[in-house]
């Protein structure tokens, strides 16, 4: 069943800045990303060019990158957080991906995620609600779509 | 005017570098005969190295000994600096006519005369380790540092090595015994001698990526036990041995011999020399690094006593950990040195589907897939330092194999290309990692030389084992690293190793990195699985090298 609600959650930025939400998903409105694994990375970038055009055109919306990591990873977190901040160079990209160390079985369950490998998508209101969710590659149908949702 | 020096000098000379040498095979405790720091080779040394290695370039390379017609300028640098060194092409029969009579003079010399002039000969290559440093990086594409120490004083303490083992074999039996049996009325008194003779004239073909570190064991094993040697080196790799046997040639001038004894064999991509030498039968022992595909066909049609180091896949078996961090820290920079282009780099990394244990808390296999990658990822963040790591890579067929690899499923880890900021032409990839399916055989099990490492995700520990021993049964490996907490998988990873006869490493997290080989102490190749069948050094890498042919006189 789809869920109403982003899970509460507690994460880092790249760039060091805590993240708890949903408190921190306000002001405006959040185009948050899932991802669960690397394999979803090239589904990451699919998005990068509606994402990007999307953020630069409306003040009011912001993107963010969620890495799901399991608790027990959390020892590496000196070592996927250097390696992220070597993979990104760009502060608004450091920015704007958020790691979180939480029992994955539990945010999935949370979140109505039944495929860990398929990026989700989804856009988060300012008070954690969800207003629309897609999952997988862009496509014009589902960038149509999250531009409906958003207007 | 040159002035020669008694061979004999060269002996007391090294005797004490010979002795401990020779103690270290014994005690396997650290040793090295020639110090890694480069500081250890005073001021002017790097300037030195490099003005001796510049001012070969675009010249013609002439040592003693016959040669054909023409000249062969075969190197490429992986970095691009324009090379064009131009060496002789080869005349088979002179080189191996000239070799022949050569080693009359060397063969009839004493066992410690022969070792005192490799000795020197071998002490005179270390003082040029700057200018092999230069020759390395720019025929192999390794970074400067590696080049230097593996390429010099790594590659001198091998041969080192191999001297120490060859002078132990040789001394195993007297040279004279008077050998009395009882009998009535006289006992029978016999005057026995032993006298050690070479087989004949090796053949040793180096290889791309680490042409001194590899050659220099069978050279030199070779040499002291009285036997010629004919370099057939790589052709992208060319100048390092050029210079070595320059430096032997010199040596055994100077010392009374014919310079003739060891000769380089160089040939032309349209006449390539290695399999016409091999199959010549006054060729008596071959000592080979390269490709399977050759060296195979040399194990099985080569009338010479054949030593090789072949291709292998070398496997990573993961279990659990105590110091995941250092796990990850550990492997990248494993998987990162010299572009994976190291033969005891690892390739297959096989993992659990359900995941690890770390510390006592499960981690999921995609987080274990993060980690390394992010790992890597954080290694080689500064272009600066990452290209010191990643060296270049040394061939058009290896970077042609990543490029097709990126575009395959699976791929969590692209490679790319880097700038260096000191040679823009320089071939720099970053490492590939990609996740396979343990279905996915025809993905990963065969030798994918380069940046390349397959994350295999299997049912769980156990079969990680079974296909890291089946890899090493038929591919041949020569590493192998298990990470474990649990005592009842490190005996099944020790049984891996025993089945599979490839050296193990057990949880290494810290400086020491499975790629590594030190001399005196590991062995490098079992010789027991396809990956190769000689070892670096053990006595049967020696013992053969040479027969003992004995005189029996009866006496009064």
């Amino acid at each position: 069943m789809d869920a109403a609600c982003f899970p509460n959650l507690t994460g880092e930025a790249v760039d060091g800045t805590p993240f708890v939400g949903p408190a921190d998903f306000a002001p405006g409105r959040t185009i948050a990303m899932t991802a669960f694994a690397l394999e979803s990375r090239a589904e990451v970038e699919s998005w990068g060019p509606y994402i990007d055009a999307l953020v630069r055109s409306r003040s009011d919306v912001r993107a963010r990158l969620f890495a799901v990591l399991g608790a027990g990873a959390k020892m590496m977190r000196g070592v996927i957080l250097g390696g992220l901040r070597s993979a990104l160079t760009a502060p608004e990209l450091r920015a704007s991906t958020v790691v979180v160390f939480t029992d994955v079985d539990a945010f999935c369950r949370a979140l109505g995620v039944t495929d860990r490998k398929t990026l989700g998508v989804f856009l988060v209101e300012e008070d954690g609600r969800i207003a629309w969710r897609g999952s997988g590659a862009y496509t014009a149908a589902a960038g149509a779509a999250l531009t409906a949702a958003l207007s | 005017m040159t002035t020669a020096t008694a061979p004999t000098d060269f002996s007391t000379r090294h005797r004490e570098l010979l002795d401990r040498a020779r103690e270290a095979i014994r005690s396997r405790t650290f040793y090295s005969g020639f110090p890694e720091s480069a500081r250890a080779y005073g001021e002017s040394a790097p300037a030195e190295g490099t003005a001796a290695f510049e001012a070969r370039l675009g010249k013609p390379f002439v040592l003693a000994g016959p040669s054909g017609d023409g000249f062969s300028a075969t190197e490429r640098s992986p970095y691009g600096r324009p090379l064009d060194v131009q060496y002789p092409v080869a005349d088979v029969d002179a080189l191996l006519a000239a070799a022949s009579a050569a080693m009359h003079g060397w063969a009839a010399a004493p066992i410690d005369v022969r070792a005192g002039v490799a000795l020197e000969a071998l002490v005179r290559i270390n003082a040029h380790s700057f200018e092999m440093a230069h020759a390395v990086m720019h025929t192999t594409g390794q970074a400067f540092m590696m080049a230097f120490q593996a390429g010099g004083p790594h590659a001198q303490d091998r041969a080192l090595e191999a001297i120490a083992y060859a002078v132990d074999e040789m001394s195993r039996v007297p040279e004279r015994v008077l050998w009395e049996k009882p009998a009535k009325p006289e006992p029978l008194r016999i005057e026995k001698t032993y006298r050690v003779v070479p087989r004949g004239i090796d053949l040793t073909i180096g290889c791309s990526t680490f042409p001194t570190w590899n050659a220099y064991p069978g050279i030199f094993a070779s040499l002291v036990t009285g036997n010629a040697v004919i370099v057939k080196p790589h052709p992208q790799a060319v100048l390092p041995l050029a210079i070595t046997v320059e430096i032997i040639q010199q040596t055994l001038r100077e010392a009374g011999f014919d310079p003739a004894l060891v000769t380089l064999a160089v040939d032309t991509p349209e006449r390539p020399l290695a399999k016409i030498l091999a199959q010549r039968p006054e060729i008596a022992l071959i000592d080979y690094t390269g490709s399977s595909g050759f060296g195979s066909w040399l194990e099985d049609h080569a009338a010479a006593l054949v030593f090789t180091e072949k291709a292998g896949v070398n496997s990573v078996v993961i279990d659990s950990t105590d110091d995941q961090a250092g796990m990850l820290r550990n492997l990248a920079m494993s998987l990162s040195l010299y572009s994976g282009q190291m033969c005891t780099t690892p390739q297959n990394v096989f993992v659990p589907r359900e995941g690890i244990m770390a510390s006592g808390e499960r981690v999921a296999f995609d987080d274990v897939v993060t980690g390394l990658v992010g790992a890597i990822d954080g290694l080689l963040g500064a272009p600066e330092r990452a290209v010191e790591i990643l060296g270049a890579i040394a061939t058009d067929a290896t970077l042609a194999r990543v490029d097709g690899e990126n575009a395959k499923a699976g791929v969590v880890r692209r490679s790319v290309a880097l700038e260096h900021p000191k040679f823009p032409q320089a071939r720099v990839r970053t490492p590939l990692v990609a996740v396979v399916d343990a279905a996915d055989a025809e993905r990963f099990d065969h030798e994918a030389f380069g940046p390349i490492t397959y994350i295999v995700r299997t049912a769980d520990t156990n079969e990680s084992l079974r296909l890291a021993t089946a890899a090493a049964q038929r591919r041949g490996a020569i590493t192998a690293i298990v990470y474990t907490t649990d005592p009842s998988v490190l005996a099944k990873a020790q049984t891996w190793a025993q089945d599979g006869k490839v050296n193990l490493a057990v949880n290494l997290t810290g400086p020491l990195l499975v790629n590594q080989s030190a001399a005196f102490s590991d062995f490098h190749v079992t010789g027991g699985n396809p990956a190769g069948n000689a070892s670096l050094t053990d006595a049967a890498f020696v013992a053969n090298r040479f027969r003992i042919i004995e005189t029996r006189t009866p006496v009064a």
